[in-house]
């Protein structure tokens, strides 16, 4: 398939559209021309025919053709003009000389009005004709005359067809040559404005061209950098750069954000990989027994367990930002799953002296939300609490419905507070108190908490609360409301 | 050499520790930052091999602090951060090394031994003293070319005294950075291992290269003519 260009297009279009304007302009022309000649050429056929009517006279009871006796007065209009008088009474044909012994043919309007025809002369040329009908005209003295001879004779009834011709060709070689002209004219002019058009449509595809330029251009180290947009850029051209560059942004940010990922997943991986490599350089650093053998491949089990682990979380982390899978949605009670998740936590909890304080109000709390996602999100926060919350503190959970908005908090006593508690959702943040537990901790579970949330169509906020004795550290997850 | 290993993670703590052992250095053991900086401000240490990422302290304020008050002990850092702004802001804080993570404990050795060549001011991987040679990478000795035998507090102690060769140095430091904590039953094991040292290293009838000084310690040295 011919792969479609604007260039291409802009010509065809443009040069059909000048060439059938230009078609219809000539043809046109051609017409007004035409019409204007044939109306001149029948003006004149009309005046000869009116002159000729003139020459029919009625005398002495005859029919006479004046232009017979004065041949030489009317020698111009004769030797010019093909004519011929048919009398409607005895079908008797008059010719003028020029027509020899041959015939015109023989045609009026309705009623003996004009009526011009095409015709094909008697010498073969082209012509063009009047057919009228005249009645001879009487002189005073022949009413006279008629009256004295007791004869008086009515010009109406004796009607004559009058045809005058004239050669055409002159006209028809006139809108030949017309014809010609105009068509050169429209293929001339067509050609140059093809020429001009392109080079129009060149000129104003060019800073696409720049444009596809810079891009095809640029190096790896600048694709993400925004166009280098000149001043005299199209303002179309200016909004899709700038489109383009609002893209670029958006392609940096991920790669940003995919180059942060490596780098804080191998920095994670650096430590455990490390004390992996330790445990295998250390058993065969020596010829060992093969009890110690054994330790250091337990070791190592041990060791690639916590990494796989790791590598999960890291997977879990790598999915962070992209579209969470479709939330199912539907009424849930929050503190029946907030009540069996806490379950597994009151063990940890209690190592640490810390008890589980339940606020939540009586009866079902219910939600519009996802039970899976719901449980993810619930079970990150019981974790965050139970393993970086102060010691021998309480953990209270409450919440409440307002509007149709329900809450559920959950707060735990902390050492420091972090200056900002939203970085708490960063991927990877942690803090210093953190990195007792950076083993287990990776730093993603509020992460994908939010973003579990956010997929319940929910929020996640972090905010610090200034006790009497410590502060707390309160997490408020508010979710969409429903009939209990 | 009494070495000082901060790091939080146990698996690569332990080894390297175990390993560090095993090549015959005392190693001291810190799991969190606040206890490493106390263990490197308190303990007699030739070296320290420091992790950054540390609970408690972090690895960057240990190492300033430590040069804030003067401390002159060698510090390897070995971090899992591999960046240059890392690595400078690192040594730039005082590190004298910088170990980046996953690493083979040959190469911490290897890095360790050259510390301590540094630390003592020597340059040669062969420690000399008169005929005396020791080779710290092989933990080889042998005196005029006659190879010696000696047991791992042996050689510690004879590598303490020739890295530290011509200097006196007393039962105190000996003690400090030779013996682990509680061996060899008190200050007298000092005098007793000397004694075990000196028997090995003149079983030839050759001149004695441990000289006593009354009331200071011991030096190794070139005998008198």
């Amino acid at each position: 398939m011919k792969t479609p260009s604007i260039r291409r297009a802009l010509l065809v279009r443009c040069g059909c559209g000048i060439g059938l304007a230009l078609c219809a302009l000539s043809v046109g022309i051609f017409f007004l021309v035409r019409q204007s000649l044939y109306r001149e050429f029948d003006e004149s056929l009309e005046d000869a025919a009116a002159l000729l009517s003139n020459q029919i006279e009625l005398e002495n009871g005859g029919i006479i053709h004046e232009w017979q006796e004065g041949l030489g007065t009317n020698r111009a209009l004769t030797e010019d003009t093909l004519f011929e008088f048919w009398d409607e009474t005895t079908d008797a044909a008059t010719r003028s000389p020029s027509l020899h012994w041959r015939d015109l043919p023989r045609f009026s309007g309705l009623n003996g009005k004009p009526l011009w025809r095409n015709l094909i002369l008697p010498e073969g040329e082209h012509g063009r004709a009047v057919g009228l009908r005249v009645y001879p005209f009487v002189l005073p003295e022949e009413i006279e005359r008629m009256k004295e001879r007791g004869q008086i004779i009515d010009p109406k009834s004796l009607p004559h067809i009058l045809v005058v011709a004239r050669d055409i060709e002159p006209v028809l070689r006139t809108l030949d040559r017309l014809r010609w002209m105009l068509a050169g004219g429209t293929l001339l002019t067509l050609g140059l404005g093809f020429v001009l058009i392109d080079r129009a449509v060149r000129s104003s595809l060019e800073p696409i061209g720049r444009l596809s330029r810079e891009v095809r251009g640029r190096k790896e180290s600048q694709l993400d950098q925004a166009l280098d947009v000149p001043g005299e850029m199209p303002l179309e051209l200016i909004d899709l750069a700038r489109e383009f560059d609002r893209l670029l942004a958006r392609v940096a940010a991920i790669r940003q954000r995919e180059r942060d990922f490596i780098r804080h997943a191998a920095h994670e991986l650096r430590t455990p990989i490390a004390g992996l490599q330790a445990i295998t350089d250390l058993a065969l650093s020596q010829s060992r027994d093969a009890a110690s053998m054994a330790g250091s491949l337990k070791e190592c089990q041990q060791a690639s367990v916590r990494l796989g682990e790791l590598v999960k979380r890291l997977s879990a982390l790598s999915r962070v930002g992209q579209k969470t899978e479709s939330a199912i949605v539907m009424p849930v009670d929050v503190r029946a799953i907030a009540e069996e998740c806490l379950e597994r936590f009151r063990e940890p909890a209690a190592r640490r002296g810390l008890n589980f304080v339940n606020e939540l109000p009586g009866g079902p709390f219910m939600a519009l939300g996802d039970e899976a996602l719901l449980r993810i999100v619930l079970n990150n926060l019981f974790d965050n609490a139970v393993s970086y919350s102060s010691r021998e503190g309480e953990i209270r959970l409450g919440g409440g419905v307002a509007g149709n908005r329900l809450q559920f908090e959950i707060s735990n006593p902390v050492n420091d507070t972090p200056d900002d508690p939203e970085r708490l959702f960063e991927p990877l943040f942690r803090s210093n108190s953190s990195r007792h537990d950076a083993a287990d901790h990776l730093g993603i579970g509020l992460t994908l908490s939010r973003d579990a949330a956010q997929a319940m169509g929910g929020t996640l906020h972090a905010r610090v609360q200034e006790g009497s004795a410590n502060p707390s550290l309160v997490f408020t997850l508010e979710l969409a409301a429903a009939e209990s | 050499m009494r070495l000082l290993v901060i790091e939080d993670h146990a698996p690569l703590r332990e080894n390297l520790c175990r390993f560090l052992r095993e090549a015959g250095y005392l190693v001291d053991a810190a799991s969190a930052g606040d206890e490493g900086l106390w263990a490197a401000k308190e303990g007699q240490h030739d070296l320290v091999l420091l992790d950054l990422m540390l609970p408690g302290v972090d690895g960057m304020d240990i190492l300033r602090r430590l040069r804030a008050m003067g401390n002159p002990v060698h510090i390897l850092v070995i971090s899992a951060r591999d960046g240059l702004e890392d690595r400078l802001e690192a040594l730039d804080a005082g590190a004298d090394d910088y170990l980046v993570k996953p690493f083979p404990l040959a190469e911490a050795l290897a890095r360790t031994r050259a510390l301590l060549r540094r630390s003592f001011g020597r340059k040669h991987p062969l420690l000399k003293v008169a005929d005396l040679q020791l080779d710290p990478a092989k933990r080889l000795v042998s005196r005029a070319g006659e190879p010696i035998e000696l047991t791992a507090l042996e050689y510690r102690l004879l590598e303490y005294l020739a890295y530290r060769a011509g200097e006196v140095v007393s039962r105190t430091d000996i003690w400090e950075h030779v013996f682990e904590d509680g061996t060899g039953g008190g200050s007298n094991a000092v005098d007793v291992y000397i004694g075990y040292l000196r028997k090995k290293l003149n079983a030839g009838d050759q001149p004695d290269l441990i000289r006593t000084r009354r009331g200071q310690g011991y030096v190794l040295e070139e005998p008198e003519a």
